[in-house]
């Protein structure tokens, strides 16, 4: 059962979390760029966001998920384009579905950097996986909302709830 | 494959199944998450030579290589996996919020046709 | 076009996107789902034509050889699937739409029906083993997803066995990919049936066990089939016509292809017992029950008996008939269901006992309603004495009289629970006081049904042509592995 905000929080909980946030979404993002040639990639680094959102769930309760700026639909549905439209578009230049380009760039200081098409591939699952976690979570603090507003609840908000794992498997498809 | 390996996804199969046995939703959960790591080991070990490596970044000998193919399965298979899980897990969420239990009922409506006598002669009656 | 195959997948998963980006806009949802459905029901028309004028079509992902990469092909049989199938999604999109159900207004149904167009879609065109089952996946997900939204106790109830059974028959199915793997080293179709040929007998036996397993419950044959009458009925009308008429085919077509290419002349007995188990037991659960849906359920899973037998039976002409009886029987079901569901936007329940007089009330639907049944029951005119023909003359060629006797009785009992519907439903007084005027539903969802009433008598009309057509699916699946690696792209 998801946390009650009117129960007591814990404070170091609190505290270790709003300070690991920057730093696991930072990880999240190294793991998601390094998956091209290391264990990694959009998969697991979605999921870290999505560690990062059920902890700030368990810390902040359902005022988590409210404070999202965006629809996690919306989110689902942009990893979801990103990712489709990346395996998509080499079909427009003549090549085969989901073929990944590389291009490597000299960047001043860096150095070479090589720049592969399949890397906003990894980054659509990202947002996908995150959205999908998001969306679970939402519909959890409805839940539990509801549970508080009393028994009145309609069956009809079943939807968000089982709905989520769909993209999931979308991705899986994809990923190859 | 390793008798290791063999004897895990052995205890693995056997454990699912007998878990995915019983009534409650929330022990076929995890019976399905045990089955799913045993067919997921399985797959592994079906390309492979123990200890191998996958083709990229070695020079060594081609027969001590394990066949990439069966990981990247596997990899696919376990985010499928997540999908389930988190789908029945939210199921069993909402049967909980429902009637306050998550075991799978019997169909009612079945139960109902077997129980009642006089099915045939209401379509007796009828024609 | 090399890629276009992939695009019948990543097409409808587009569909998804913007349907989700655009969630809030229902309008903007139903536009997408639309024309994505409608744009791959047209292209899955000129892949049917093509591959039946010029050959096969092979598309292969990524830009990596063949033999290890993610393949999509289309053969003869694929692509009628293809186009039956996305021909039926579109009608019944189009019947939901105007029908606005609590879950059809629900932002999640719109992406949750094109990932059902994209996993059906991607199953008949899946050029390799681990293809299929992530293929199955994704129907199965969306399946899953569609068949609770409501989120009802009912639902959520049978939802649960529904989901539970499909999980595991993707576990079983996942085991045997992996074996298969395992012993020959590929999970290409087109490579399968030698290396399988090749393998000691009893480990193709037990590997086309296994898959028969996992296939057999996804097609609901006899003693894997409970799952069936007790979930569809749960789900809203159209949803449960488009399951019913689809998804076990799925199931039927992977059969068709494991059983027919891969393992040739075996489990020829074991086939046919669970063929007419399936008949018997599906045709007796149908007349047993008292409410509509329950009642095509059950009949559901005595057709697909009859489509076991043709398989068991095997040779051109069986497998022909077969192919013709899929084609025939995924509109009938269809039409069916969809008939149903006008029944119970009106009075609010499909259950036998509190209706009546539908027919006096609505002539047309009484008609739409007869056809469809006549057909099933395999009366002479309509589609379904077509199939059930082929099925019983080769049953008689091959001296099977056994199965040809059971299909004979079952199409009886079948005409029975049928009459069970109409004398219950459509004959006799309503009830209670219940309004008389005609029926009211949208017009769309009238139109719908008409259009695929008429489609199981187009195909009546076209008989020749399509059994013509399913002879030379037949002799494919009989000669060849599917789409040798060398045929190029389109």
């Amino acid at each position: 059962m998801s946390p009650r905000s009117a129960t007591p929080r814990s404070t170091i909980l609190s505290l270790t979390v709003s300070g690991l946030t920057p730093v696991l979404v930072l990880v999240a993002v190294f793991v998601t760029f390094r998956g091209h040639n290391a264990p990694g990639g959009g998969f697991a680094g979605g999921l870290i966001v999505g560690i990062v959102l059920v902890l700030r769930y368990l810390t902040d309760g359902t005022e988590a998920v409210r404070r999202l700026p965006v629809d996690p639909i919306v989110v689902i549905g942009a990893g979801l384009l990103l990712a489709v439209a990346t395996g998509a578009v080499p079909l427009l230049f003549g090549s085969s579905f989901l073929e990944s380009a590389i291009w490597k760039v000299n960047l001043p200081l860096i150095g070479e950097v090589k720049i592969v098409s399949s890397a906003l591939f990894d980054l659509g699952v990202f947002t996908l996986v995150a959205g999908v976690v998001a969306a679970i979570l939402v519909a959890l603090a409805e839940a539990d909302n509801e549970a508080r507003r009393g028994e009145t609840g309609d069956p009809e908000d079943g939807g968000p709830l089982d709905a989520d794992p769909l993209d999931d498997d979308d991705r899986a498809e994809a990923d190859r | 494959m390793s008798i290791a390996q063999a004897g895990l996804i052995a205890v693995l199969f056997s454990v699912g199944t007998f878990l995915v046995l019983h009534r409650s939703l929330t022990r076929i959960i995890l019976g399905i998450g045990l089955l799913g790591n045993a067919v997921n080991l399985l797959i592994l070990t079906s390309g492979s030579v123990p200890d191998g490596v996958p083709i990229l970044g070695t020079g060594s000998d081609p027969a001590d290589f394990t066949d990439p193919v069966p990981q990247a399965l596997v990899l696919t298979a376990i985010v499928i996996g997540l999908a389930i899980v988190a789908f029945l897990l939210s199921m069993a969420y909402r049967s909980w919020t429902i009637d306050g239990n998550d075991v799978v009922e019997d169909d009612l409506s079945d139960r109902r046709i077997a129980a009642e006598p006089d099915v045939d002669e209401d379509f007796g009656e009828e024609t | 076009m090399t890629g276009g195959l992939a695009l019948f997948v990543a097409g409808p998963l587009l569909g998804t996107a913007l349907c989700f980006i655009v969630a809030r806009s229902q309008t903007a949802q139903r536009v997408i789902a639309l024309s994505v459905s409608g744009a791959v029901t047209v292209a899955s028309i000129a892949v049917l034509v093509h591959v039946d004028t010029v050959g096969p079509v092979t598309t292969s992902m990524g830009g990596w050889p063949d033999a290890i990469s993610i393949t999509f092909v289309a053969d003869r049989l694929g692509a009628l699937m293809l186009v039956i199938g996305n021909v039926m999604m579109f009608a019944v999109l189009v019947y939901a739409i105007g029908q606005g159900s609590r879950d059809e207004r629900s932002p999640w149904y719109a992406p949750a029906y094109l990932a059902l167009v994209a996993g059906v879609s991607g199953a008949f065109l899946a050029g390799d083993l681990f293809n299929l089952f992530v293929c199955f996946e994704i129907l199965l997900m969306a399946s899953y997803v569609l068949m609770t939204l409501e989120g009802s106790d009912d639902q959520i109830r049978s939802g649960t066995t529904y989901v539970v059974l499909n999980v595991v028959e993707s576990l079983v199915l996942v085991t045997g990919v992996a074996l298969v793997f395992a012993t020959t080293g590929t999970l290409s179709m087109a490579e399968l049936p030698d290396r399988l040929a090749a393998l000691p007998d009893g480990v193709a036996l037990g590997l086309s066990l296994l898959l028969l397993i996992a296939f057999g419950l996804k097609a609901a044959v006899f003693p894997l089939f409970s799952w069936l009458p007790d979930s569809y009925p749960a789900a809203p009308s159209p949803v449960s016509a488009v399951f019913a008429g689809l998804l076990t085919k799925v199931g039927v077509y992977a059969i068709l292809r494991t059983q027919t290419q891969w393992f040739p002349d075996s489990n020829r007995t074991l086939l046919l017992v669970i063929a007419a188990a399936t008949m018997v037991v599906g045709v007796l659960g149908a007349i047993a029950q008292a409410d509509i849906k329950r009642i095509l359920s059950f009949q559901i899973v005595s057709s697909i008996g009859y489509m076991i037998a043709g398989i068991a039976l095997g040779g051109v002409a069986a497998v022909a008939a077969v192919v013709f009886y899929i084609v025939h029987h995924i509109p009938v079901k269809t039409s069916l269901f969809l008939v149903d569901g006008i029944v119970e936007q009106d009075e609010g329940t499909s259950e036998l006992s509190r209706l009546g007089g539908l027919g006096r009330r609505s002539g047309f639907l009484a008609v739409l309603f007869l056809i469809p049944a006549f057909s099933l029951a395999g009366i002479p005119p309509f589609s379904g004495f077509i199939g059930k023909l082929g099925v019983i003359t080769v049953g008689l060629d091959q001296g099977e009289w056994w199965i040809v006797a059971v299909a004979l009785v079952v199409s009886i009992l079948t005409l029975v629970s049928m009459m069970k519907i109409w004398t219950g439903a459509f004959w006799g007084a309503a009830p209670d006081n219940r309004p008389r005027g005609v029926l009211r539903h949208h017009p769309l969802m009238s139109t719908m049904t008409w259009f695929v009433v008429a489609l199981t008598l187009a195909i009546v009309m076209f008989a020749g042509p399509i059994y013509s057509f399913a002879e030379r699916t037949a002799a494919d699946l009989a000669v060849a592995p599917t789409a040798t690696t060398t045929v190029g792209a389109p």
